[in-house]
């Protein structure tokens, strides 16, 4: 049943995540990616479409992998919506019931000797996972995979290269040359416009 | 966020003050799941009970989920357009990006003493020896492994032995 699928793994991820944002990024990649709810790709475009979307990136995901799973169902829209609602709600639900009782009772549980050493045994893993991700992401933008015939096949596009390329020099400019901040829907844009002018520009050698 | 936060919650509606509103993330950045539905659970909580935390927590999620969902719907079908692919194809490139560059920040103000040194390490290493294999895994194992390491190593076993020295010193 891939409704109660979806709630229970979105539960597991909202469990699991410490930090918000980011650090839930490995786990929704795990999960996405074993299950083959969606590709390498495609859960890239998702990250880059929540971060321009207002809202906590956590929900963005959540709601868009239930909602293209559910829609693979024979209920089509109202399949989407119910798949969104599913993992959405099971994405929140462990905060809000975790929130809920430290506020209720137990502040000064927060502040115990104990839970603050767990919490310092769980950032270098939640560190280490953010790079683990965004260093394999990297590999896969750079060298798209293929699988052909059964047989895996590491292709090699210069374009995203070049893409890449332009993406950091563009992030230094805005952080060096102008002083501004780097803010994420800059990012974004501004790459959005680099893959449109290179991809336009450079036509792929085939 | 925070600056949005603050400027609505303590500066207009004067619901809480600065030293609350860090003291409420502070919890927030240390409890599981986004930090933006922690906040609005706590906050709502202390104002207008349970009724008042739902009430704050779906008020949150409501946007972002409305949005996402009409967005889901469309993605598909516009990335057959050849512009919308090429703009996604420069995407990914920038998510990458922001992914390092978060991870690169996390790791200057990451507490450096020898554990955390290793568990980064292990963790790293064994992602990257997992990932060239293509060995499904998930990674909330790892986090279960630190929350216990972390919990027995600076509970108990560094306190020990730093009494151990203080009674050592004392004599």
């Amino acid at each position: 049943m891939i409704f109660f699928e979806l709630f229970y793994e979105f539960f597991i991820i909202g469990l699991f995540t410490f930090g918000g944002g980011y650090a839930m990024i490995p786990l929704v990649k795990d999960t996405v990616l074993n299950h083959a709810w969606l590709t390498e790709s495609e859960f890239l475009n998702m990250i880059g479409v929540s971060e321009v979307t207002p809202g906590p990136i956590a929900i963005n995901m959540a709601t868009y992998v239930g909602s293209t799973q559910g829609g693979l169902t024979e209920l089509g829209q109202f399949g989407s919506f119910l798949g969104s609602l599913c993992a959405t709600v099971g994405v929140v639900l462990p905060a809000f019931i975790i929130m809920l009782i430290i506020a209720m009772l137990l502040k000064k549980f927060m502040k115990s000797k104990y839970v603050q050493s767990a919490l310092k045994g769980i950032t270098p893993v939640a560190i280490a996972l953010i790079m683990a991700a965004g260093l394999t992401l990297l590999m896969d933008v750079l060298f798209p995979v293929h699988i052909v015939n059964g047989s895996i096949d590491y292709s090699f596009n210069y374009q995203t290269i070049f893409i890449f390329g332009l993406v950091l020099i563009n992030a230094f400019f805005i952080y060096k040359v102008f002083n501004k901040k780097i803010n994420p829907i800059m990012i974004i844009l501004s790459s959005a416009v680099i893959g449109i002018v290179v991809c336009y520009s450079m036509p792929p050698i085939v | 966020m925070l600056t949005l936060l603050r400027d609505d919650l303590v500066v207009k509606r004067r619901y809480i003050n600065d030293e609350e509103l860090m003291e409420m993330t502070a919890i927030s950045e240390s409890t599981p799941g986004p930090i933006a539905v922690n906040l609005a659970t706590y906050l709502g909580y202390k104002k207008a009970g349970v009724l008042g935390s739902l009430m704050a927590t779906l008020g949150t999620i409501t946007t972002p989920f409305v949005l996402m969902f009409i967005i889901s719907l469309f993605l598909r079908n516009l990335l057959e357009y050849e512009v919308v692919k090429y703009a996604f194809m420069g995407i990914k490139a920038g998510v990458v990006f922001l992914i390092l560059r978060v991870g690169f920040t996390l790791i200057k103000g990451m507490k450096k003493d020898w554990l955390a040194i290793t568990i980064f390490s292990v963790v790293m290493i064994l992602e990257l020896i997992l990932y060239l294999f293509n060995i499904d895994f998930y990674a909330f194992y790892y986090i279960l492994a630190g929350l216990l390491i972390g919990f027995l190593y600076y509970g108990f076993i560094q306190g020990r032995h730093l009494k151990h020295k203080e009674e050592e010193e004392k004599k």
